[in-house]
């Protein structure tokens, strides 16, 4: 009896889509985007029309970069699915699904539909699932239709693109939830369309302040860290201290307001913004590459020629030395013999040299614990007063693709440790919360520099990306936290849901 | 459920708030009322009574202040006591997405009907409203006529044992109304309880057993439609021709008496009938017919409201 019911409801809802005139507007809309994807020929090499109609060279498009085809896809699907649909695609699905509730509510129409025997809620529901449906179906059609085509005429196949329509539903999802709830409280389409997207601003700009705010509050702490290790170092007196203090100048009382303000908004409030990078680390996640760090967004986009993956690391160097260089996440070995592992290992918390608390373990202290590590296991003394060696010291976190210093021979920045095995290059670098180390080897009979040309196409792409994108990872803490920014945004959404039923449970009709 | 009874009302009152700090509006106060199973119930009162308060309140689809009620033995409000219930809301508003056809399957489906068995009956029902032809039309294409017999379909589509018809009529041409009252019948055969509000005070008559007159939120008078169309007492004599002095007569007996034509019109007593037919037939003028003039609803209704107001 409840599934015929259910079912009903279910109906309800898709007769309801596709009589809607801006849903066929829509589908027309999106039809014409994916059609572009099957008349676009995209490779490494060129851009053509309509299987060389018209054709363009890749140089000329995309100018030199070493990926041109991912790249050209990508800012594509960027401009699509974050723009277009991400913004314009639901703010219109908005407008056009506006109306469910308030006229399900209109007198005469909640009459025919209250008084059967099912409860207000589950009406309530079955419209918001409704709107879920309008805009899932254009989204998947949208998303699946660039798949198909990319993957048809380019021969581009990136499933992980898939996972942009889940992430649009879930922006609809979310700040469809609040439409409703006006919708119910208002009983007007035009009301909740207004206000739903006055929200939507708000909820962007409050996130947007928060990191605004966060991060001055942590170039704060940091300022205030770097001062207290300068000061246990015996470089700053007392009096010096606290005029660093001072020079940082903290929050005022009235910021202090602000701020606390916008952190408890930002833990209230649906977090629509984190939506685009999770999209973006789910599609790196389905991809298939020699690196891929979805938590410190950094990766080996291609396995370099003449490379192929290796399940297990070699183990060149001597056990305590492997070990302080953390787990293994990426191994390859070359043709010739060579081989390259790259590890990682999460900060610690060191103590500090006064008081109880812990702090973060800086860049340099890595630098120095690796270092006394390699001096215990008989390699070269390798700290010559205040200076570490040079591999050690470069910090990847910004730019857009990098190689390790180790590879880098115009800046001479390596470390080359020789034992009976063959030659080691080290490098140690930070991204976000870990340190990665690079471990290059070419058997001792080998020559090194011949060997530089095999690892010269290894590329570590560091994403361009925003102070709280870095942050914005698996295991950090709960403001930052991607599980937290899911759940506790699925959590408005089901608290507006339920503020909807409870209004609709109380109206006399 | 006690007895055979469908709907039991036991001091039901509602009072609508206005704004936050504004006084109620008493719609109803302290109604009680039962209804049989199988019969046809009328429901009347000027605007404002409170009857459309009442079916709302039985539907569940607003909350009473005070008192209670039971339909099928169920506590109102409850998705229980609707399951079996039919309802045709006054200017109702049909989902313009759907076709009719559509919207039987669909209201059917959500009282819990299966789809398979609701095709046949989907067919059966627009034949019998007079929508076979526009069946497959989006409803918003409708006229008001059409989405009445549409409402109405959707009220019995899914065979309920009670149904609730606010205004059935509204919008309907003579023939169509016709038509309601023949398929009221026949649902009143088949063992459907109906409960009808309705001002066309005629049809109600025509169709109900029973009524209940509201007036200012309280049942001014209820009954069967004998007891709320008492006689009056006035009789018309018709007669046949003579040239005879009536009002001579029947001199001394009744009030008011009238001569139209060959006719006499009289106030009677409940005795003084027999006596002025004796009087007519010993004066050797041959009676046609007697009829004896009932009080319409109208006027019962009529009378009650200027009660109520005065």
């Amino acid at each position: 009896m409840i599934s015929g019911k259910l079912r009903a409801l279910v109906e309800d809802a898709i007769y309801q889509v596709m009589d809607n005139s801006a849903f066929r507007v829509l589908i027309v809309c999106v039809l014409l985007i994916v059609a572009l994807t099957f008349a676009f020929q995209v490779n490494e090499e060129s851009v053509s029309f309509l299987w060389g109609v018209w054709e363009w060279d890749m140089s000329t498009v995309m100018g030199n970069t070493a990926e041109p085809q991912a790249e050209l896809i990508d800012n594509f699907v960027t401009l699509v699915v974050r723009l277009m649909a991400g913004f314009f695609g639901v703010i219109f699905s908005i407008a056009a699904t506006s109306f469910f509730v308030p006229r399900m509510i209109e007198k005469g129409a909640a009459d025919m539909l209250f008084h059967k025997p099912i409860a207000r809620w589950r009406f309530y529901v079955a419209r918001y699932f409704s709107g879920l449906l309008f805009v899932a179906c254009l989204s998947f059609l949208l998303v699946g239709g660039m798949f198909l085509g990319f993957a048809a005429c380019s021969g581009y196949v990136d499933t992980g693109l898939l996972w942009s329509a889940v992430t649009l539903t879930y922006i609809f999802g979310l700040i469809y939830s609040f439409c409703m709830l006006i919708g119910v409280l208002t009983r007007s389409t035009v009301a909740s369309i207004l206000m739903t997207i006055v929200f939507w601003g708000v909820n962007s700009c409050v996130h947007g302040a928060w990191q605004t705010l966060e991060q001055s509050n942590e170039q704060f702490t940091d300022g205030v860290a770097f001062l207290e290790e300068q000061k246990e170092r015996g470089q700053l007196d007392e009096v010096e201290f606290a005029e660093g203090i001072e020079a940082l100048d903290g929050f005022s009382p009235v910021w202090a307001v602000l701020y606390r303000s916008q952190w408890g908004l930002h833990f209230v409030l649906p977090k629509t913004g984190d939506a685009a990078i999770l999209s973006k680390r789910l599609r790196r996640a389905l991809g298939t590459t020699l690196l891929d760090e979805s938590d410190a967004n950094i990766k080996i986009a291609r396995t370099p020629s003449g490379w192929s993956q290796a399940d297990t690391a070699p183990e060149k160097l001597d056990t305590p030395v492997l070990a302080e260089l953390g787990e293994v996440r990426a191994t390859a070995v070359h043709d010739d013999g060579a081989s390259f592992v790259v590890r990682r290992r999460e900060r610690r918390q060191i103590p500090r040299k006064t008081g109880k608390r812990t702090r973060a373990e800086r860049f340099s202290h890595a630098q120095e614990s690796l270092a006394e590590v390699l001096r215990a296991n008989g390699f070269p003394d390798l700290v010559t007063g205040d200076s570490y060696p040079e591999g050690f010291r470069q910090q990847v976190s910004r730019s857009e693709a990098v190689k390790p210093p180790v590879l880098d021979r115009s800046t001479n920045e390596r470390l080359v440790l020789s034992t009976e095995s063959g030659h080691h290059e080290l490098a140690l670098f930070q991204v976000g919360n870990f340190f990665y180390s690079l471990e290059l080897w070419v058997p001792r009979d080998g020559d090194l520099d011949t060997a530089y040309e095999i690892f010269e196409p290894i590329d570590f792409h560091v994403d361009p990306e925003s102070w709280y994108e870095r942050r914005f990872v698996a295991g950090a803490p709960l403001a930052f936290n991607p599980t937290f920014s899911v759940l506790s945004s699925i959590g408005f959404a089901c608290m507006m849901l339920l503020l909807g039923i409870w209004k609709l449970s109380r109206i006399d009709f | 459920m006690s007895g055979d009874l469908i709907i039991e009302i036991d001091g039901l009152s509602k009072t609508y708030k206005r704004g936050l700090f504004g006084e109620g509006f008493q719609a109803l106060r302290q109604v009680s009322l039962s209804v049989g199973r199988g019969s046809v119930f009328g429901l009347l009162g000027p605007n404002g009574a409170g009857k459309t308060t009442m079916l709302k309140c039985l539907l569940g689809l607003v909350r009473p202040t005070a008192g209670q009620a039971k339909m099928f033995g169920q506590p109102i409000g409850s998705a229980a006591s609707r399951e079996r219930v039919g309802y045709l809301p006054e200017a109702h508003r049909l989902p313009g997405y759907l076709t009719a056809r559509q919207v039987l399957t669909m209201q059917g489906m959500y009282s819990g009907r299966p789809k398979s068995w609701l095709k046949a009956r989907a067919d059966e029902w627009l034949a019998k409203v007079g929508m076979t032809s526009a069946a497959n039309q989006k409803v918003k294409t409708y006229s008001k006529g059409m989405m009445q017999r549409v409402g109405l379909a959707q009220a019995f589509i899914h065979e309920p044992e009670l149904v609730f018809l606010d205004e059935p009529t509204d919008g309907i041409d003579p023939v169509g109304r016709a038509k309601i009252r023949e398929m009221i019948a026949e649902q009143k055969a088949k063992g459907v309880t109906i409960f009808i509000n309705s001002h066309l005070l005629m049809e109600v008559e025509q169709v109900c057993d029973r009524a209940v007159i509201l007036a200012n939120g309280r049942i001014a008078r209820s009954g069967t439609m004998d007891e709320l169309t008492p006689d009056t007492g006035r009789a018309t004599f018709r007669l046949r021709d003579h040239d005879k002095d009536l009002l001579g007569i029947v001199r001394g007996l009744g009030d008011n008496p009238e001569v139209t034509g060959t006719d006499l019109t009289v106030d009677l007593g409940p005795l003084e009938q027999d006596e002025v037919i004796d009087r007519l037939r010993a004066a050797g003028i041959s009676i046609r017919a007697i009829e004896q003039r009932k009080l319409t609803l109208e006027e019962t209704f009529i009378d009650l409201v200027k009660e109520d107001r005065q």
